[in-house]
């Protein structure tokens, strides 16, 4: 399916950042989307990002450098975002049930109630949950990211985690 | 719910796919904004260029508006002072002439030669036949200094 979607793209575009858009766009797409909580935010923001790689050129040391650039970007517009909308999520209009017809419905239902509680979460801590738990980051490349300290990261996830297991238990 | 179970289905939520059509709005978009920005920025620096010439040529002309009619056709009042019939001359610097001789020496008894000389030291031949080796005169007439020797 990606090669179909490439042969779309003008011919005008550089052929590695074709590469590039297609290997990394579901990553980007994915934490922009777990972080502003629905997919016409996480869409444009993931324009942003590509469009600022472009400029930017995809001339890195190495893939872990990319990637690195490429979370920061994107947290950083999605922060950018939350801050200027103001406006409070709407995380339970996933579709995972269009996504993965084999999931359960309890177990999708209890991804949608974790997704809402991840919503009621600082935009920070937010993000470093998704960087940690979601993208499976170490502590040190999310402090990197998010430009804090390596403790910091520790301290908002385990607080972060703590509050969304008293939500949900809550909800029980 | 424990922390286990949210870390796996975080863990989950890792693998899920995006949706096709959001991706596909996302390149379209991207190839988009990439074809009109190269337009953009091929011009870019030209529009810049262009952007500095017009403000310097608007200042230009503002200065030029600003600046009074006048000060065209009249010169300025020091000028207009120094212009009538008294047309700028070269100054000829005056010949040096050899400077009056000062007569120190004026009341002298001596004879009037001798007011051209240095009227503080004088050195003399001695005279052929005395004994007089230096004469020195001195400003006061009455003071003459002679060394005589054998």
């Amino acid at each position: 399916m990606d090669a179909a979607l490439m042969s779309d793209l003008p011919r005008t575009v550089d052929d590695s950042f074709d590469r590039v858009v297609c290997e990394r766009e579901a990553q980007v797409l994915r934490v922009a989307y777990r972080i502003l909580g629905n997919w016409t935010d996480a869409e444009d923001t993931a324009q942003d990002v590509f469009v600022r790689l472009y400029r930017h050129g995809v001339k890195f040391p190495n893939d872990a450098a990319m990637g690195g650039w490429l979370y920061r970007v994107t947290v950083n517009l999605c922060l950018d975002r939350l801050r200027s909308s103001r406006t409070p999520l709407n995380l339970p209009e996933l579709r995972c049930q269009e996504l993965s017809a084999e999931a359960s419905a309890i177990r999708e239902e209890q991804k949608q109630k974790l997704m809402t509680a991840l919503g009621t979460l600082p935009a920070k801590e937010r993000a470093a949950v998704v960087l940690r738990e979601i993208e499976g980051l170490s502590t040190a490349d999310v402090a990197q990211i998010l430009g804090s300290k390596e403790g910091t990261v520790r301290s908002q996830v385990a607080r972060a985690i703590a509050h969304l297991r008293a939500i949900l238990k809550r909800e029980e | 719910m424990t922390e286990h179970e949210i870390r796996n289905l975080f863990r989950e939520m890792r693998d899920e796919a995006i949706p096709p059509d959001s991706i596909v709005r996302v390149r379209d978009a991207v190839a988009g904004r990439i074809e009109s920005g190269s337009w953009v920025s091929r011009f870019h620096g030209w529009w810049r260029i262009a952007g500095v010439l017009l403000a310097a040529a608007s200042i230009v002309a503002v200065l030029l508006f600003m600046r009074p009619s006048t000060a065209v056709d009249e010169p300025a009042p020091g000028i207009a002072a120094r212009q009538p019939e008294t047309p700028f001359e070269r100054t000829v610097p005056p010949e040096r002439s050899a400077p009056t001789p000062v007569n120190v020496l004026r009341g002298a008894k001596h004879p009037a030669r001798r007011a051209t000389q240095r009227p503080v030291r004088r050195l003399e031949t001695p005279a052929a036949g005395d004994g007089v080796l230096i004469r020195i005169e001195t400003p006061d007439p009455n003071v003459v200094i002679v060394l005589v020797g054998d």
